[in-house]
């Protein structure tokens, strides 16, 4: 088939319209995490994480342009994607945002994986990364300036914590 | 004990229970965690220098490992009324079209219509392999919708939605070996939208095990 038919293949957009059960992530995702550490040990293979998330998130907004005006609605509106369990807070006093999740789908239910130091959801930060960075040529805001934004992830469910937590901090005005 | 055929009760049962796994499961958003997958592949094929074929063989490894192991916890876990899996299975091998129809509803919901047509069984005396096949025809592909960078030639021996051939492959060789049934069951990409097809089709064969040592 040849590349203008491309739609005929199926279309990304309509498939941002649906929905998939997480198990199919369960069953390839703790190999990706094992692969990774086994061979190239944990700073490389974090690198290699954020480098996926940050990857999806541009091969994501080929197709999708976010409706929200402003990081915390972004942030809001995207978690929607990921599943329907997060709590998104505003910190105010050091101009963060505190995403938390019981129910991450690269830490919920996975299998137990002893990989010290590696974190399952990783890629979620790299991938607020690359949102922030991606976002801006498809809807630049005029008072905000999404580049300074920058998600960490500082605790994982599957690392032992009780929830998964993405901190994303406001680089410039810190 | 497993059964030797689905009864029509059993398969009304499966068709409302498919529809609570559903609703029962965590879910993501279908493209984000295609975008996710096809991010691994690309990371792979940086590490491996370019080469596709191999990055997708990297992905595969261990992925039918962890699919088995899932596969052996739905069987037991109950998910319908105290009922597991094991009680929608069976010896009769055309009943696995209608199982691997059930569980790609149970992925994605209504929309697994739109995605895959409805999967066949065809006896060995009808197949091309000659042995017993499924095919399962793919409407619209997750996988390389939307892929314009990728040549035929890339793919080496390998299907793009290799992964998702060692997965399904993985879990029905656990179901067969289950209800022991002595087949060697494979899975491939028998049609693919980037090698100029023009719709996508998986095929799952069963190889006699006694054949094939």
């Amino acid at each position: 088939m040849k590349n203008e038919n491309i739609l005929m293949r199926g279309d990304p957009k309509k498939f941002i319209k649906m929905e998939l059960s997480t198990l199919l992530a369960k069953m390839y995702y703790p190999t990706v995490l094992s692969n990774l550490f086994l061979n190239y040990g944990l700073e490389k293979a974090t690198e290699y994480l954020n480098s996926i998330g940050d990857r999806a998130a541009k091969y994501f907004l080929q197709y999708y342009q976010p409706k929200a005006d402003t990081p915390f609605k972004m942030v809001k509106e995207m978690s929607k994607f990921v599943g329907k369990s997060y709590e998104i807070k505003r910190n105010p006093k050091d101009r963060t945002y505190v995403v938390r999740t019981k129910k991450c789908p690269l830490c919920h239910d996975m299998p137990e994986l002893n990989l010290p130091g590696l974190k399952n959801c990783q890629p979620i930060s790299g991938f607020i990364n690359g949102f922030f960075k991606y976002v801006v040529p498809l809807k630049n805001p005029k008072l905000i300036n999404y580049k300074a934004y920058q998600g960490t992830i500082t605790k994982s469910v599957a690392s032992g914590d009780k929830y998964c937590e993405l901190v994303i901090k406001n680089m410039e005005e810190l | 004990m497993v059964a030797k055929k689905l009864g029509w009760i059993k398969k009304a049962i499966g068709d409302v229970g498919k529809k609570l796994f559903f609703r029962q499961t965590d879910k993501i958003n279908m493209f984000l965690m295609i975008a996710i997958v096809q991010s691994v592949i690309e990371e792979y094929r940086i590490i491996h220098e370019g080469n596709l074929s191999r990055a997708l063989e990297t992905l595969a490894q261990g992925a039918g490992t962890g699919a088995s192991e899932i596969v052996a916890d739905l069987i037991e876990k109950p998910v319908m009324a105290g009922m597991g899996m094991k009680f929608l299975l069976s010896k009769h091998l055309p009943d696995v079209a209608l199982q691997i129809e059930w569980t790609l509803w149970s992925l994605a919901g209504k929309n697994a219509e739109k995605i895959f047509g409805k999967p066949m069984f065809i006896p060995a005396e009808n197949s091309t392999e000659g042995v017993p096949e499924v095919v399962i025809p793919i409407k619209q592909c997750v996988m390389c919708a939307a892929k314009t960078d990728i040549k035929p030639e890339d793919l080496g021996n390998h299907d793009y939605f290799h992964v998702i051939t060692e997965l399904a492959e993985a879990a029905i060789q656990h179901i067969q070996d289950y209800v022991e049934n002595r087949y060697r069951v494979l899975c491939r990409e028998t049609k693919c939208f980037l090698r100029g097809d023009d719709q996508g089709e998986l095929t799952v064969f069963f190889y006699p095990k006694d054949k094939t040592r």
